[in-house]
């Protein structure tokens, strides 16, 4: 799966996707697009537009009501057991909440998708300890409840880049960050896709600045416009 | 190496997650010890009873009182004859002069030897083998009862008959008790492992985030399992060597009354080993299938 998302030329498509939650919400209402390989897509859309429930499509925590999501020409949704593992192992995914476990230090937090791969614990601690330092978080031994809101996103992202993911969904990295620090998680992002990682991130507003050559969506009434 | 690697981060969760709540995990190591407690006290009473067992005529003994004109030879004859009879483990010919030496022995009366002729008769005890159901022995009796030279029988049934039903009364209780510990034995862990799994929610929806399979996240709370009911079934086990021992004394002097000798026997090795094992089998695949069950609802 790994090999099939980094190779996919079109890796993500939407074909006519309709997404509700009951009839009277409906969110996304049959949206279509691809997005190619390598490309750095940023999504914008006011509160409730449907970005992260996008984004929850592409990674399969979601199934549309109608129309296909595809990723490597796989659904998502229909994966299971192994299958599911192993796209989401080759997807780095920073979702709105961070999910960072209590009990343990953030970077035993971030190594976890390193063991999850088969590290041994001393070689994903140096995988951690690099990717913390790419989104300029310096103190690894804190406990997550220790750090601010925007530290807790940025560790949160540097544990979806720890395993060199093809497809990084990234769900609001910027909010709660200063500009310098969103400048920083803007340029390992654009980073990121110069080296062949396709990047989709949600954000309400356009971050500013953003880098040249990034695609831009916008979703507004559960439609699309480029 | 991947394989191991995934097996040592298991083992370091597994502590984490006994770290959580240690007084959980020893209140279930020590209430599964309970339950391995009371089978495996009978099967170390069994284990030192069992040279005593040997001691004791556990089998029927048939003693055959042959007419007192018949010669050695003949008796002889009838004992090899006997012998191979199916079922018989051993014919003893007590002679008619060992039989008054016994006698007077036991009674303690020396005029017994003063006898001009020996009244006792020549005996041939048939013993059969422990398997034997009160019914053949009866069979046994009436076909022995019409050999020739043989005056009269006397068959002790009855010991036979109380041993078998005792015998029986005890295996049912043992069977009862062994299913009753290991339902007990699956409940302790079930419960053991829905604590933990009570507040692992968030640790599924991460692990699942990361790309984590399902072996990988199920792995620690398998071995959380085994270690509760490898642990308890340790714990029993140095607890009733303890309890033997303690009452060791008693239960020697109670046996020499009855001319026989008790010492305590600890589980051999390769019993506790394969109890150790068996328990942790046990254990992980409880936890193995309460925890997929859990992970299930976890996309």
């Amino acid at each position: 799966m790994t090999e099939a998302v980094a190779a996919a030329a079109a890796l993500i498509e939407f074909d006519r996707v309709h997404k509700g939650f009951g009839p009277a919400r409906p969110v996304l209402s049959g949206v279509s697009f691809s997005i190619e390989r390598g490309q750095f897509v940023v999504l914008t859309g006011t509160n409730g537009a449907g970005k992260s429930t996008l984004l929850q499509l592409i990674a399969g925590w979601l199934a549309p009501d109608a129309g296909h999501v595809t990723v490597a020409g796989e659904e998502p949704a229909r994966l299971r057991g192994a299958a599911l593992a192993a796209l989401r192992h080759a997807i780095g995914i920073v979702p709105q909440d961070p999910h960072l476990l209590a009990d343990r230090s953030v970077l035993d937090n971030v190594m976890l998708p390193a063991l999850a791969a088969g590290l041994w614990r001393k070689a994903a601690a140096q995988r951690a300890r690099a990717a913390l330092e790419r989104v300029g978080l310096s103190d690894s031994e804190a406990m997550p409840a220790q750090l601010s809101a925007g530290a807790q996103r940025r560790a949160a992202l540097a544990r979806a880049i720890i395993n060199r993911p093809a497809l990084l969904l990234v769900d609001e990295p910027t909010a709660c960050l200063d500009a310098a620090a969103a400048a920083k998680v803007l340029q390992l992002l654009h980073e990121s896709a110069q080296a062949g990682v396709t990047v989709v991130m949600a954000s309400q507003g356009e971050p500013a600045p953003l880098p040249a050559g990034v695609r831009r969506l916008r979703l507004a009434e559960g439609q699309l416009t480029q | 190496m991947k394989a191991l690697a995934v097996r040592a981060h298991a083992l370091r969760e597994m502590f984490r997650l006994l770290r959580r709540r240690p007084g959980s995990f020893v209140l279930a190591v020590l209430l599964a010890a309970a339950a391995f407690t009371v089978p495996l006290t009978g099967a170390l009473l069994v284990r030192s009873a069992a040279p005593l067992a040997q001691q004791l005529p556990l089998g029927p003994e048939i003693s055959l009182f042959l007419s007192m004109s018949t010669p050695p030879a003949e008796i002889r004859q009838l004992q090899s004859q006997l012998a191979r009879r199916p079922g018989v483990t051993q014919v003893e010919w007590i002679t008619r002069d060992a039989a008054l030496k016994a006698l007077a022995r036991r009674s303690g009366n020396s005029a017994l030897g003063d006898l001009k002729a020996n009244p006792l008769p020549d005996v041939l005890v048939v013993m059969l083998s422990p398997q034997a159901a009160p019914a053949e022995v009866e069979q046994a009796v009436a076909e022995l009862r019409k050999l020739p030279r043989v005056e009269s029988i006397a068959a002790d049934t009855d010991w036979h008959r109380k041993l078998a039903a005792i015998l029986r009364t005890a295996a049912a209780a043992g069977a009862l008790v062994g299913g009753v510990a290991a339902v007990l034995l699956v409940l302790i862990v079930l419960a053991s492992v829905q604590l933990q799994l009570s507040s692992a929610a968030e640790y599924f929806r991460v692990l699942r985030l990361v790309g984590a399979d399902a072996r990988f996240i199920v792995r620690p709370f398998i071995y959380a399992g085994a270690l509760t009911l490898a642990g308890g079934a340790l714990v029993a086990a140095g607890l009733t060597w303890a309890g033997l021992i303690a009452v060791a004394p008693q239960a020697a002097e109670l046996a020499q009354v009855y001319g026989a000798t008790l010492s305590p026997q600890p589980l051999p090795l390769e019993w506790l080993s394969a109890l150790t094992v068996g328990s942790a089998i046990v254990g992980g695949a409880v936890a193995a299938l309460a925890t997929r069950r859990a992970l299930a609802t976890t996309r």
